[in-house]
């Protein structure tokens, strides 16, 4: 026998006897509760503790490359905004000149980055003096963006997660309803199975099921759920989702969640001051984060929720349209007098447009080919450390299985989350699930009927049906995965593994459903 | 650089090296073993609740359960000697065992009285009560889980060699009490004699 809850642990196994006989005072979804019985599945089944370790293993191996890859991504741009942002300052001090004494201030600016270069070049064959050159080159950049990001992590966490409640809806439990009440007090039983403070708890009245919890640290997190999941299901299989939650939570995983944000965020606000003098969106976001970090007090959070947005919108290829717009002087709508005006401007922000242009196609690239899979794959080792968690602290693997499968045919991302997506148990993933069986359904349905069909003209409109089905499907598909965080991000691998993923793996800790 | 100097300084990153592991080592141990600690508060704050539920379940049911005064009056007698046992682990142990087996016994008998079901007040004091239960469950599962860890931790290889010496002692896991143990007694299968 493997050395699991069930072997060390007999305390866990005797109080099925104890609850057993509450059964009169209790509502029939809750006689099947976890402690009533005891763990199921064959003795040589995979032990909780051991799949844990594993995913823990993974994450590291993962958040250690993803670790590496943003330290070289912000070299590289360091190397391309740098030179970018010290010609853009010599060109506008030497305009500044012709009315100003500060024209030599460009001059002296351009010479000695020359000289640096000159002596990185020249110190190529002797490795320290490059190593010392490059550091020279490529360090204030850094020691920017690290500044940057220290400041909008004080802004953040500051504000906590008021303005994504407010966009979610989400209101108090009601007091009165007795689903409701079982909520909060399943949210504690299993805060006190992980040994974590409880949450606090809020409901979103929505008619699709999803729960969440949302903050910078288990102490600040809030529980959201939502109203239709209380009603789809029973009490085990809710004990299975809150336990996965709040699992997940002591596993650390909100300060990862927030930190994969903060990266995302930085380069936005990075982006937006480089185009402080190009674009109307990024002097918007930069004036609110500005007023943000001076402000205080509840009404904040809502502009705080929106400044997040725009920050983490100037991080996407939407932010790069911006510079189009930007660049766009021969539109045929302008006069020839503001053709001419925007060109000259296009002319003096040339070093800033072209060294934005190249920082955007490294972070695109980056976060669409490397950074994006790394970061869904470590969040995913998550979300199935976050299941064999659920698996250890409620001892019924089943429930959680059990309630996968059941949020597969009423889960979805509940509007209003985009930002937040990744934190709920299930995401788009759980609306394609059942939209390929619909699908699948249809079409054996008008196959059917093809087949049932007299004369060809009848045979070609089932067959026009069948299409315009499939794309009406395949449309409402796009269109919920692109509401997933990481979709907004530019990520095109899912934060969710898919429900059958998960649903395998927690079968092999014990799950008969 | 001298061949001296450099031994030297090899040494020394050694020794730095194997003082920051074994602060590591400690700070780990340390911080288990607080868990363990607070697990174990955790489950004398849930069985606190249970003492405080208790005298409003007898009141929402004496109306109900006129005849059974004798179950009831056992059920507040087995509070008031679980308040009293305090903080010896084994009497507590004992008297939170009795307590809950008069529950048991109080609900088995509930069953006989199909008014109780139907009170609303009553049901939403069964789920304070059925999660009270859970939350005792959970808290000791907890506790049993955190002693788990901290002695993996302080017997697996990097602890062990500190441990003993930093007087990190062993923590135990709570026991199953004897009535329970003979509840779910295993039978013992003799396929001696048995044949194909």
């Amino acid at each position: 026998m493997t050395i699991d809850g069930n072997a060390v642990r007999p305390a866990a196994r005797h109080w099925p006897a104890v609850t057993h006989t509450l059964d009169v005072f209790v509502h029939s979804d809750m006689q099947q509760s976890a402690l009533y019985r005891s763990v199921p599945g064959p003795q040589d089944r995979k032990s909780f503790f051991e799949e844990q370790q594993r995913n823990r293993r993974n994450t590291w191996r993962l958040t250690a490359v993803c670790w590496v890859i943003i330290l070289a991504m912000g070299l590289v741009m360091s190397a391309i905004l740098t030179p970018a942002v010290l010609g853009e300052l010599a060109i506008l001090f030497g305009i500044a000149g012709i009315f100003l004494p500060v024209g030599w201030i460009g001059r002296v600016v351009l010479d000695g980055y020359g000289a640096l270069i000159g002596n990185v070049g020249a110190g190529m064959s002797h490795p320290f003096r490059f190593a010392f050159g490059l550091l020279f080159l490529t360090g204030p950049g850094m020691l920017i963006t690290f500044l940057l990001w220290r400041w909008l992590h004080g802004v953040f966490v500051r504000f906590g997660v008021g303005g994504v409640l407010l966009s979610l809806g989400a209101r108090e439990p009601r007091t009165n309803d007795l689903e409701e009440q079982q909520l909060s007090n399943i949210v504690e039983e299993m805060a006190i199975a992980d040994g974590i403070a409880p949450p606090r708890v809020m409901l979103i009245d929505s008619d699709v099921s999803n729960a969440a919890m949302i903050g910078a640290s288990p102490e600040t997190a809030t529980m959201v759920v939502s109203r239709r999941m209380l009603d789809d299901l029973d009490r085990d299989e809710t004990q299975g989702v809150l336990g996965q939650l709040i699992g997940a939570a002591g596993n650390g995983d909100l300060a990862i969640a927030w930190k994969i944000a903060s990266v995302f965020q930085t380069y936005g606000l990075l982006m937006t001051i480089l185009m402080l003098p190009l674009s109307k969106n990024a002097r918007r976001a930069f004036w609110n984060l500005l007023k943000l970090s001076l402000a205080s007090g509840k009404d904040a959070a809502a502009k705080s929720e929106l400044t997040n947005q725009l920050l983490l919108r100037a991080s996407t290829p939407d932010g790069l349209d911006d510079l189009n717009e930007f660049m766009d002087f021969e539109n045929s709508r302008y006069s020839n007098l503001r053709k001419i005006y925007l060109f000259v401007r296009v002319a003096i922000f040339f070093p800033l447009v072209l060294g934005v242009l190249f920082a955007y196609i490294v972070l695109l690239m980056v976060v669409l080919f490397l950074l994006g899979p790394l970061l869904a794959l470590t969040w995913r080792t998550r979300v199935y450390l976050a299941d064999a968690t659920s698996a250890q602290l409620t001892r019924n693997p089943d429930g959680l299985a059990r309630a996968l499968i059941q949020l597969g045919q009423t889960g979805a991302l509940i509007p209003g989350s985009q930002m937040v997506s990744h934190l709920f148990i299930v995401g788009a993933e759980a609306a394609s699930g059942r939209r390929l069986n619909r699908m699948q359904q249809q079409l054996m349905q008008m196959g059917q009927q093809r087949g049932d069909t007299q004369g060809l003209s009848n045979k070609i409109d089932v067959g026009t049906q069948m299409v315009a089905m499939l794309m009406t499907e395949q449309r409402a598909q796009e269109k919920d995965e692109e509401e997933t965080f990481e979709s907004k991000q530019g990520i095109v691998v899912s934060f969710h593994p898919s429900l059958n993923r998960r649903l395998k793996k927690i079968r092999a800790l014990g799950a008969r459903s | 650089m001298a061949p001296v100097l450099v031994v030297l300084a090899v040494l020394l990153a050694i020794v730095v090296l194997v003082i920051f592991w074994v602060m590591g080592t400690y700070n780990r141990l340390v911080s288990q073993r607080n868990q363990v600690r607070n697990a174990w508060a955790q489950i004398d704050v849930q069985l606190r609740r249970r003492h405080d539920l208790i005298p409003n379940l007898v009141n929402a049911v004496k109306g109900y359960m006129e005849h059974e005064r004798n179950l009831l009056h056992s059920v507040t007698e087995a509070r008031a000697r679980a308040i009293a046992a305090g903080n010896n682990v084994a009497q507590r142990g004992e008297a939170e065992g009795e307590l809950t087996r008069s529950l048991r016994a109080l609900f088995a008998v509930a069953e006989a009285y199909p008014a109780l079901r139907a009170s609303e007040n009553v049901q939403s004091l069964q789920e304070e009560l059925a999660s009270t239960e859970n939350r005792v469950a959970f808290a000791r599962q907890h506790y049993n889980d955190a002693v788990m860890s901290y002695n993996t931790a302080r017997s697996q290889m990097p602890g062990v060699l500190i441990a003993g010496p930093l007087g990190f002692q062993e923590a135990d896991s709570w026991a199953i009490d004897e009535a329970d143990r003979a509840a779910r007694e295993v039978p013992q299968v003799d396929l001696s004699g048995a044949t194909g």
